[in-house]
């Protein structure tokens, strides 16, 4: 039998005359029963202190990147509603932007109501976890229509009749050119639209023209290469015409991904991943890139028009330039945006339909342009140039703009993103293959045929899988016929219905091929 | 109070004082392990089952685990995993030796050492130099830390050594390991720039040796792990019929000795070297069957403990040679002239051996340390005298003297570290490399976290998640069963 053997006890006194004896265990349990009411004080103290916060006082949260602009754009929707009879707040959570943060409250019932989602796989995982929702019923009495946007992102925004959110802003990836940088290597302005024997050229003219640098003070002719980009124009794609199986096999895809590993491993055009962590500052990331490019590390530099909001650390803005990347016959580049959605657990609120019609306002188009922030959501306000970078004294920042802003309305097409596999995964299968390439793994067509194997096991798991809903699985076989259709079509010359394509690149492509039909 | 009130009221608070433990363990702990082992037979995934979705959450038996044994990576994940323990017997080896120069006044065998960090300071400073004359300011930059880091203990004592050791330990793991993406830096990392020279130099004199005689040389180190297998082979079957170790251990042990370098061929891609290796093995073991099967058992002596370390170390030395081995006979004529640093983290066949090596150098100045600051603490002083006055070196004191007393802290730091190696990797992987370059670096609980979180398939990844328990648990028992027997009487 467990005893306690008592160390020592002492007299407390109640009262005058009165006195009680406690053991060290009863000492013990009084301060455990202090520190536990203490804490839950505290505990409640805080509850309510908190209520009183911005939070509880707002209509809404809008959960976004954590970028200084979004604090201003918050209090410019407060105006913007005052003005027009109702101010509403919202309060700005930067804290919880990661997807998988997002993912998790989300199911958990815990998201917060408006939250901005990146184009491509965050957008397609939360849209397939389900926990965002039409938005078009919230904006049913503020005379906007959701589908005012660019018509390249409308493919990954809408579903059937739903709208699944508005852009914040819009990006579309274009290539940079240090203009100084190429002259001092005595070179000529590449051309727009760059060409893949045109880059090849110039690039292996800029390595030569920089021969003998040090290793740390190493030069590449382009920071990056947009790799959906360079397959496009090649014929090649992620998934074939119908989003029902994988592409990466196609002649087109394996010749971009033999690019890809030529002009990093073998001519040093573009750096690894490793080499580029090496040549970035402590800092790292995407404006450690932009300051390397404006050194004239890299003569190119592959991003959207928010690059230009990064300054040169000394000296003043070298004269630069905007073409497309590089690419074969069919010149595209990828598009992408921040779309607001609304929360599938959210409250009913008619202050998020007014912050999706701000999105479309002119006052937050010009604020987007204003501070660089990509391209507005609402390309009625895009082609006013005048109106980027307000303030700048380069009317150079205006002409790149408008460069974008083109490239954005005519030649950018969505990544892919099929409806029968998680762009995740197959995110996560490519860069698999393009690593073992890259490292000697595997050679070009192994890397492609295993991730094609890949890819195509996954969408067979997702059609086979019990719970996929029905309709997904019967428009997955709809798919699969139209898609014979299509390669019949094209064994025997003949055109291809509109109607039987899925993947939106392919609609250009054919378009551009001549090749695509009316809707029969 | 009668004795029965007095009984249950003490009974009663001792249940009070562990009962917010108890629940935490019970709510964040056990529930939840519980939940995920049913889970792991379920057809769980986020995109699929949750309150905004209609999917039903249902049972699917193993289909998860036949999945996952039909995986091709999923066998690269267990290997990298496995090889990471490699790690293991360095760091304890580390640690120890940390342990050892900190734990007295730079008093070694009764003579004093004071000068010793007054020279290692010299000759820091001197390298130092040397690095920086040479440009390779990085690594002379390390050297002048460490410099002043032996100046500092020349001057403060001990004390400070022991901080500065310990001082990583209580650094955020994200912080250590960005700061090591930078020093393993194929082209500005100290690391690379110290190696540059010295293999410029190996590979000038290698240019000159005949291609014969370095593959001679790779073969010397193949057939000298082979040699090293066998040996110990042989120590083991000398050992069972002592009766110092019993039979499931002589023959546990084999296996114990041949899986690292195994698992270091295979990876090497020599796999026909794996093959001969487990083949060699197979045939021992079934002979050494049938010799149990002839020879009645004897009560075996406290020996399994020592053997099982014996057998880690015979392994991982093997794993060593072989990976030395491999290296020169893949040297063709042209490589023997080029010889540069590696890309540590951009190389698959360097990126583990970057986190074995950050991981040896985290142990050193771990809580393992001080574990065996506190045991060497406690061995006792008499039998050090004793063992002195009998004419004993400083190397026979420590292998009959002091690790047998701090056997119980090795046995236990094993453990622990096994455990933590088995379950680890996550961290590391998703700062320095992202799983990458083409899989090198994702071990078992790297995948759990891509299968779970980005995929949101929460059954396949909490399959998983018990396949490594399976493991842990294992291995756990193995060594329960051979290692504690070690501890001396």
């Amino acid at each position: 039998m467990t005893e306690f053997r008592l160390v020592a006890s002492v007299q407390i006194r109640l009262a005058k005359g009165h006195y009680v004896d406690m053991t060290i265990i009863d000492q013990m349990k009084y301060v455990f029963l202090a520190a536990f009411l203490a804490l839950l004080g505290i505990s409640v103290g805080d509850y309510f202190a908190k209520k009183s916060d911005s939070k509880a006082e707002a209509d809404f949260e809008w959960v976004t990147d954590p970028n200084p602009e979004r604090t201003g754009q918050a209090a410019l929707f407060a105006d913007w509603t005052r003005q027009r009879g109702a101010e509403r707040r919202l309060v700005v959570d930067a804290g919880n932007s990661d997807i998988r943060k997002k993912l998790i409250q989300g199911v958990a019932g815990v998201a917060g109501d408006v939250m901005d989602l990146r184009s491509g796989s965050d957008f397609a995982l939360a849209r397939a976890a389900g926990i965002i929702r039409d938005a078009v019923p919230l904006v049913s009495d503020q005379g906007i229509d959701l589908k005012n946007t660019y018509k390249a992102a409308l493919a990954e925004l809408v579903d059937g009749e739903a709208v699944l959110g508005y852009p914040c802003n819009v990006f579309a990836h274009m290539m940079w050119m240090n203009l100084d940088a190429l002259e001092a290597a005595g070179m000529e302005v590449p051309t727009s639209p760059l060409d893949i024997e045109e880059f090849e050229r110039l690039g292996k003219q800029f390595l030569e023209a920089h021969r003998g640098r040090p290793a740390h003070d190493r030069v590449y002719f382009a920071s990056g290469i947009s790799h959906h980009a360079l397959r496009r124009s090649l014929g090649g794609d992620f998934f074939n015409a119908t989003l029902t199986a994988s592409d990466l096999d196609s002649p087109g895809s394996v010749r971009a991904l033999d690019l890809l590993r030529k002009w990093t491993v073998e001519d040093g055009l573009v750096p690894s991943q490793s080499q580029l962590e090496s040549m970035a500052t402590a800092a790292g990331g995407l404006a450690a890139r932009v300051q390397l490019f404006w050194e004239g590390r890299f003569a190119l530099h592959l991003d959207g028009l928010s690059s230009a909001v990064v300054r040169p650390g000394v000296g003043g803005m070298p004269k630069f330039g905007v073409t497309t990347p590089p690419c074969g016959d069919f010149v595209n580049t990828t598009l992408g945006f921040r779309a607001a959605t609304v929360y599938a657990g959210a409250s009913e609120s008619d202050a998020i339909g007014s912050f999706f019609a701000f999105l479309q306002s002119p006052e937050y188009n010009y604020a987007i342009m204003a501070s660089g922030d990509g391209l507005p959501p609402n390309p009625k306000f895009a082609a006013e140039t005048e109106k980027y970078f307000a303030g700048a004294d380069d009317p150079r920042l205006s002409e790149c703009a408008r460069q974008f802003v083109e490239a954005a309305e005519t030649i950018s097409i969505m990544e892919p993103v099929s409806p029968f596999v998680l762009p995740g995964v197959v995110h996560r299968i490519w860069q698999r293959a393009y690593s073992d390439v890259l490292t000697g793994q595997l050679t070009v067509r192994e890397a492609s045929a295993f991730a094609t194997r890949r890819v195509n096991a996954e969408i067979a798991r997702m059609v086979n899988d019990p719970d996929t809903a029905g309709e997904v699985r019967d428009e997955y076989h709809r798919a699969v016929a139209d898609q014979k259709k299509i390669d019949a079509a094209l064994a025997a010359g003949k055109p291809i219905e509109r109607r039987w394509v899925r993947n939106p690149y392919h609609l250009k492509y054919y378009d551009h091929l001549g090749i695509l039909g009316g809707e029969g | 109070m009668s004795r029965r009130n007095k009984t249950v009221r003490q009974v009663a608070n001792g249940l009070l004082f562990i009962l917010p433990n108890l629940l935490g363990v019970l709510v964040f702990t056990l529930l939840p392990v519980i939940f995920s082992g049913v889970m792991a037979f379920t057809n769980w995934n986020l995109t699929k089952q949750n309150q905004f979705l209609d999917g039903a959450i249902r049972w699917v038996g193993v289909q998860h685990f036949l999945e996952m044994l039909s995986s091709p990576h999923f066998y690269q994940y267990l290997g990298n995993t496995l090889y990471l323990l490699l790690a293991v017997p360095p760091a304890i080896a580390a640690s120890l030796g940390a342990a050892l120069l900190l734990q007295g006044k730079l008093d070694l065998g009764g003579k004093s050492r004071l000068w010793l960090p007054w020279v290692a300071g010299f000759a820091t400073l001197v390298c130092a130099a040397g690095c920086f004359s040479l440009g390779a300011t990085s690594a002379g930059i390390l050297f002048a830390a460490g410099g002043v880091i032996f100046g500092a203990g020349a001057v403060f004592g001990h004390t400070a050594y022991r901080t500065l050791f310990y001082i990583p330990h209580f650094t955020s793991g994200v912080a250590t390991f960005l700061l090591w993406k930078k020093l393993f830096d194929p082209t500005l990392g100290p690391v690379n720039q110290m190696l540059a020279q010295p293999l410029q130099l190996v590979g000038g004199v290698l240019s000159h040796v005949p291609q014969w005689a370095i593959w001679m040389v790779g073969l010397s180190g193949l057939l000298g792990a082979l040699a090293m297998l066998l040996m110990a082979t042989r120590d083991l079957h000398r050992r069972w019929r002592d009766g110092e170790i019993d039979g499931a251990l002589a023959l546990g042990g084999i296996w114990i000795a041949v899986v690292p370098p195994g698992i270091v061929a295979g990876l090497m891609g020599a796999v026909e070297v794996a093959m001969i290796l487990a083949g060699l093995a197979f045939i021992v073991t079934l002979g050494g069957l049938t010799q149990l099967g002839r020879r009645p058992e004897r009560l075996p002596s406290n020996g399994n403990g020592l053997a099982v370390w014996k057998m880690i170390f015979v392994g991982a030395g093997a794993g060593v040679l072989i990976a030395m081995a491999g290296g020169l006979l893949r040297l063709t004529g042209d490589s023997a002239l080029i010889f540069s640093p590696p890309d540590w983290l951009g190389d698959p066949a360097w990126a583990k051996n970057a986190f074995i090596i950050i991981m040896i150098w985290a142990a050193a100045g771990s809580n393992h340390m001080l574990l065996y600051l506190a045991a060497l603490g406690n061995v006792s002083g008499e039998l050090r005298e004793a063992s002195q006055i009998d004419g004993a070196s400083y190397w026979a004191e420590f292998v009959h003297v002091t690790w047998p007393q701090i056997f119980p802290t090795t046995f236990f730091i094993f453990v622990t570290s096994l455990i933590g190696g088995l379950q680890g990797g996550f961290e590391i992987a998703r700062t320095l490399t992202e799983g990458g370059p083409a899989g090198a670096t994702t071990t078992l609980s790297y995948h759990i976290y891509q299968e779970g979180f980005e995929a949101g398939r929460l059954g396949y990844a909490s399959a998983v998640s018990w396949v490594m328990f399976v493991l842990i648990l294992m291995a756990t028992l193995l060594t329960w069963r051979f290692g504690k027997e070690g501890a001396p009487e």
